[in-house]
């Protein structure tokens, strides 16, 4: 059987096909439907190593961080709230956080170890009365990063908290799960204001939050035990608007290039795409040859199927990547 | 094709306002995935059931198109659940 007669049997109403494309058959779909997880299953799998690919294959995000701040502060904004100032520790403390998850392999907001990300603010010397957290990856853009946050209900409520008064950010590029990105830690907090440290008493009794349990959600929480110790931190010079914390990995001399070509998204949604396009085209062509010869069928509705598989298009084409945690 | 969507008007009507119903809800549910994996799931549904309802109407219903209907479901429910992977 020679190429062409293969493709006219394949594309082409015939005998050979029961007069309708082999592929449109309903035998043909579940073998379409096994390619598309073989393809997303090689690029996903650990046989492709996206060093191979050079800059055809990888992923490369826009994401800065006074970007992230600057949209976060418009949000804010746009609810009268006023800006958060960048700090230090907090950025510190988001790289730390940062770092773990890619070192630990894990995506989430309590570590398999069980460390809190309250821990890693504690750790960077940062004292403060309440404090959250917001996570996101495979983000191609800060704009996107953003909107997702405020679609998302216990996202926005921390990044339009009135409770905040400072944040830190860490943009890390790097492989988690198995799969490159880039992870972006974004903590949240105030530190307790010189009244409040006030109310210390020298035997180190707790400070009362200026925030009530009841009104943070699960990703934010009050400092549990503030004492003497942290406010000799607090009454010590702090650095505040610090620029950026960028990255975490360090990228060897020479080895700075132009981006990768194609993300595995990317690359996966024109594959299912070219498919959709494939089955529709064909479903195009039967109709109009089968309508021009007259010949009776007892099939599926091609108009139908070409209304659903332009609207599975439309879903590939505009589905947005990334996940915020 | 022409005679066939004005002969059944308003069983593509009713496809038409369906599909863009879980249009709407699939990019509205973003980013939370979940989500869109169950208007995936449902989209997918509804077309076979519109399908099988609409043959059903016609008395045109056999075994080959249920299962033609089923396996477009199918083949459209695994392509946009791998991409919300």
């Amino acid at each position: 059987m020679s190429v062409f007669a293969v493709l006219k049997h394949l594309f082409h109403p015939q005998r050979s096909n029961n007069h309708r494309p082999r592929i449109l058959h309903s035998r043909s779909y579940p073998y379409l439907a096994l390619i598309a997880l073989g393809f997303f299953g090689l690029l996903n799998s650990s046989l492709i190593k996206f060093d191979k690919f050079g800059y055809v294959l990888g992923f490369a995000s826009s994401i800065t961080t006074s970007q992230v701040v600057e949209l976060t502060n418009a949000e804010r904004a746009k609810v009268g709230l006023l800006p958060l100032e960048m700090n230090s520790k907090l950025s510190s403390a988001a790289l730390a956080k940062g770092q773990d998850m890619l070192t630990d392999q894990y995506w989430a907001h309590i570590a398999p170890d069980g460390k809190e990300p309250w821990s890693f603010i504690k750790e960077s010397g940062y004292t403060y009365k309440v404090a959250g957290e917001n996570l996101a990856r495979d983000f191609y853009s800060t704009g996107d990063m953003v909107a997702a946050w405020m679609n998302s209900p216990t996202h926005k409520a921390n990044i339009v908290n009135n409770n905040y008064k400072e944040i830190g950010i860490a943009v890390i590029d790097g492989t988690l799960l198995g799969h490159e990105t880039t992870l972006v830690v974004q903590m949240f907090g105030t530190q307790p204001t010189p009244t409040q440290v006030a109310q210390v008493s020298p035997k180190g009794t707790q400070v009362v939050a200026e925030v009530p349990e009841a009104e943070t959600i699960s990703l934010t929480k009050p400092e549990p035990t503030p004492n003497l110790v942290q406010f000799i931190e607090l009454a010590q010079p702090t650095t505040i608007s610090q620029p950026a914390v960028l990255a975490s990995v360090l990228v060897p001399s020479g080895s700075l290039t132009l981006p990768p070509l194609f993300s595995v998204l990317q690359l996966t949604k024109a594959f299912f795409l070219a498919m959709i396009i494939m089955i529709v085209l064909t479903l195009v062509y039967d109709a109009f040859v089968i309508g021009h010869y007259k010949t009776a069928r007892l099939v599926g509705k091609n108009l139908a199927h070409i209304l659903f598989f332009t609207a599975v298009g439309f879903l590939l084409i505009f589905f947005k990547g990334g996940i915020v945690g | 094709m022409k005679d066939e969507l004005f002969k059944h008007k308003l069983a593509y009507f009713v496809l038409l306002i369906g599909i863009l119903i879980f249009i709407f809800l699939f990019l509205g549910a973003w980013p939370d995935r979940w989500i869109q994996r169950m208007v995936v799931v449902g989209m997918s549904t509804y077309y076979f059931l519109w399908g099988m309802l609409t043959h059903f109407k016609t008395r045109t219903i056999t075994r080959s198109v249920m299962w033609e209907y089923g396996m477009v479901s199918l083949l459209a429910c695994v392509l946009l659940l791998l991409i919300t992977v």
